[in-house]
């Protein structure tokens, strides 16, 4: 009977005070990261105003010209931004497609090493690109890929494979390959962590049935491996997707130069030239939400799409 | 028991200093109290000058130009000295605030969006300085008032007929620096290879463009150097046409298309500049990979011995000059001639770009108090006079001996009693060669140059071209990928490609901005040529 009673104690309803004077200590530690992400996220957020002044820092809000629209009006009327638009989706959608299946690929082949030490240097190397910053990793792409003077063109005309250099920065379809490639190598490995993560909580069992069952190791993969990791690929996929309309400055400057313009102006490019380095804040302002707004849109999109074909989800 | 409240104390502690540590994060300075009303002293100059009741605090921009082994910026020799000998006489605070030298508006920005702007603002480019103006970052100036607390200064300015720089739409909002010799940018020098140039038969740095080709075309053919001439990206507005314009230019064109802020693409003079650079490409003399060569690189290529020429303001220590001689110690250099682009029908003869008749141009913060403007006037009256001017110029503080950006507040260089003293105060010390006496001479040639009036400056508005704000980095990138397109074109191609890349890049907002700089320059409201005066 006293174990009934302590059972129905258990799981009986609670109240916020009761809840807080069990676990305050709990409740304090949440708030260090809720003050953060209110005070660096959303105490921002009136500053989206901005968007409809002539904005000068020095005058603030209430010196500054109200502009209504006008500013919204500017960037879907100038050329520039559609140029930044579209190649950032096409950008984002390229490297996606390379870019997602390979830590998947990887942690698949990682996890079927059994080699212990083998497989943990092998991990180590393949995190590391992920620590470098893309100020050095263009800096590097460019001393080894130079048409001229880059080692890999001069290694390769050595062996008598080219005649001239291979313009692998310096001409738009090279560049796009070489740009896309060099950030799968910089993130892969990172990108491994958690599938392996997720293949670490497939149940052993499963394996030790489809072997008894004389499953190969291709099949183990495909009928247990894939499946159990599947519901963190479709978060991760959901993810990567309000990243479509994201754009990185640092990765687009270390990479540019005038031969592929065409190809390098994104929207971070965008907002530098036209907003910040221009100090019109506004502007910068305007494309910077246009981008977030359309992130969360595709999140919830994808979201709902995930949900309908049977998975989880994210929100 | 008592341990676990104990624990549970520190636990709340902690998470109330952090929270509190977050918040704090986001105040911003409190202004300091009003000021003190009637600004001038009975007596003027810094006899007329008492100590402040409450201390004050005088905010001094300092450019911080990422130079290693320095001591900090806002603490060192200069700043010391500045706070003993002048800051306590006067009850005031010192303070130096770093300036990035290659993001001078982004910094000043992002101070203003705080309110926290150093008590004056100061900097090179007049366009950047009427942008504060218009954007509310200073206040007006009464002159009449800095004439009283810094006559030395002011005077200085009348007798450099200055004062046409200080207004902006009929508002004084500017004081200016000296700039000595402005007109003949003797400061800076170009070193070539004179031992390549002996070594092909040649005795002489070449003066015509004739010479120089000849020149080039004889290292690369012994084999010296495979393309001597190098090349580094396009980072700058500036267009170095002076040397291809009409002489004398229209005042027209001047107004319109001379300018640091915005490239003067689809203009003739650039045009003949660019077809020139198309012209060495395509012999050869340029480097292929020069679009993707920045300028630390190509001074390593002159300092390996790869490249025929480089250039950079002097000072006693040139760090580039000190590694090429620890490179190639039997090497010798020469200063290059000013002559050396001279080509019939295309530069009849030198024209240089003379800098700006003055140094600094300095507004006071909107933000700042009657008594921090009259701190910051007294400190620009105090770093005026002789023997304070003198300490701080030669004082060796901390590895920022001769270091300008303390003392450009009030002159742009060290001044002598002749142009031989000052020189030689700015010759690169410690070298196998000794340059004073071909700096000298290279002096005279600018100064030849300036006395005949081929040494002008870019006009100064005095109202904000706004469509400058709006287009100039778009224009400035497309300036980028034009001008290499058009070097390295077939020469076939290059004035049909000119044109065509002319029509967009006056579609882009070129027009707009040339639009305005003309209505303004026919309004009144910028300088004139000296020959338009």
């Amino acid at each position: 009977m006293a174990k009934k009673k302590k059972n129905i104690e258990l799981y009986a309803p609670t109240t916020w005070k009761k809840a807080f004077q069990r676990d305050w200590q709990l409740y304090l530690l949440i708030l260090i990261p809720l003050i953060l992400v209110i005070v660096f996220n959303y105490a921002a957020y009136p500053g989206m105003r901005m968007i409809f002044y002539d904005y000068k820092p020095a005058k603030g809000y209430d010196g500054s010209e109200f502009v209504g629209l006008e500013t919204i009006k500017k960037v879907f009327k100038d050329n520039d931004f559609f140029l930044a638009l579209k190649n950032s989706i096409k950008y984002n959608l390229l490297d996606l497609a390379l870019g997602f299946p390979m830590p998947i690929i990887l942690a698949l082949i990682l996890n079927e090493l059994r080699f212990p030490r083998f497989k943990k240097v092998t991990q180590t190397i393949l995190y590391l690109p992920h620590f470098l910053s893309w100020v050095i990793i263009g800096s590097l792409a460019y001393q080894l890929f130079r048409p001229s003077t880059g080692i890999v063109n001069i290694v390769l005309k050595n062996f008598g494979l080219i005649k001239d250099g291979i313009p692998f920065l310096t001409e738009p379809g090279h560049w796009m390959v070489t740009y896309l490639l060099i950030a799968v190598w910089q993130g892969m490995g990172w990108g491994t962590i958690i599938y392996l993560a997720a293949i670490t909580s497939i149940s052993g069992e499963l394996y030790e049935a489809a072997m008894i069952d004389g499953a190969n190791r291709w099949q183990r993969i495909w009928h247990i491996t894939l499946p159990g990791i599947k519901s963190t690929a479709v978060t991760m996929l959901i993810m990567n997707l309000g990243r479509i309309m994201g754009s990185n400055f640092e990765r687009l400057e270390s990479f540019g130069n005038s031969g592929v313009k065409s190809e390098q102006y994104q929207l971070a490019i965008y907002i530098y030239e036209k907003g910040l380095a221009g100090n019109n804040f506004s502007r910068a302002t305007m494309v910077g939400v246009f981008q977030s707004l359309v992130g969360l849109l595709l999140v919830i999109v994808a979201d709902k799409v995930a949900k309908k074909l049977g998975e989880d989800g994210l929100l | 028991m008592k341990k676990r409240n104990l624990q549970r104390f520190g636990a709340t502690l902690l998470m109330g200093v952090m929270a509190l540590g977050t918040l704090t994060g986001c105040g911003s300075k409190d202004s300091d109290d009003a000021g003190s009303g009637n600004m001038k002293n009975e007596v003027a100059g810094m006899e007329g000058w008492s100590k402040f009741d409450e201390q004050v605090t005088l905010q001094i921009p300092v450019y911080n130009r990422g130079v290693a082994d320095l001591d900090s910026v806002s603490d060192n020799g200069y700043t010391k000295y500045v706070q003993e000998n002048f800051g306590n006489k006067y009850n005031i605070k010192m303070e130096f605030i770093p300036i990035t030298r290659s993001d001078v508006m982004t910094d000043y920005a992002l101070l203003a969006s705080t309110k926290n702007l150093p008590t004056f603002l100061m900097e090179y480019d007049y366009p950047k300085v009427t942008q504060w103006a218009a954007d509310g970052y200073l206040q007006t100036i009464d002159l009449d008032v800095f004439a009283n607390i810094a006559p030395t200064y002011y005077n200085r300015m009348v007798a450099q007929n200055q004062l046409a720089y200080t207004k902006i739409n009929y508002d004084t909002y500017f004081v200016l620096a000296e700039r000595p010799y402005y007109d003949t940018t003797y400061t800076y020098c170009t070193f070539v290879r004179m031992d390549w140039l002996e070594q092909v038969g040649i005795t002489e740095v070449p003066k015509s463009y004739a010479d120089y080709c000849t020149a080039m075309d004889k290292i690369i053919e012994a084999g010296i150097a495979e393309h001597p001439a190098g090349g580094t990206m396009v980072t700058a507005a500036y267009v170095a046409n002076f040397g291809f314009r009409n002489y004398p230019v229209s005042g027209e064109d001047w107004a319109m298309h001379s300018s640091l802020s915005t490239p003067s693409f689809s203009w003739e003079p650039t045009k003949k500049l660019i077809k020139r650079a198309n012209s060495e490409y395509n012999k050869g003399y340029t480097d292929p990979e020069y679009y993707i060569t920045d300028a630390e690189t190509a001074k390593a290529k002159f300092i390996n011995g790869e490249t025929y020429s480089y250039g950079g303001y002097m000072s006693a220590t040139v760090d580039w000059l000190d590694s090429f001689y620890a490179a190639n110690p039997d090497a010798k250099l020469a200063i290059a001639s000013n002559y050396g682009g001279v080509e019939a029908g295309v530069q009849e003869f030198p024209q240089i770009r003379a800098d700006n008749p003055y140094g600094m141009t300095i507004g006071f913060s909107s933000s700042a108090t009657d008594d921090e403007i009259k701190a910051a006037m007294m400190y620009m009256e105090w770093c005026t006079q002789p023997d304070v001017l003198y300490t701080l110029q030669h004082s060796d503080w901390n590895n920022y001996n001769n270091s300008k950006d303390f003392w450009c507040v009030t002159i742009e260089s060290v001044k002598a009693a002749t142009i031989e003293e000052a020189i030689k105060a700015i010759a690169p010390q410690g070298l196998p060669q000794d340059f004073a006496q071909q700096m000298i001479d290279n002096y005279y040639e600018l100064r030849k140059i300036a006395d005949a009036g081929h040494a002008y400056t870019d006009p100064a508005f005095a109202a904000v071209v706004n469509a400058e704000s709006e287009y100039n980095a778009t224009l400035m990138s497309k300036y980028v990928e034009y001008y290499d397109k058009l070097v390295m074109c077939d020469p076939a191609e290059f004035d049909k490609l000119y044109e065509q890349y002319s029509k967009e890049y006056l579609e882009a907002g070129y027009q707009a901005i040339i639009d305005e700089r003309l209505a303004l320059y026919k309004d009144g409201k910028s300088t004139k040529l000296p020959w338009d005066k």
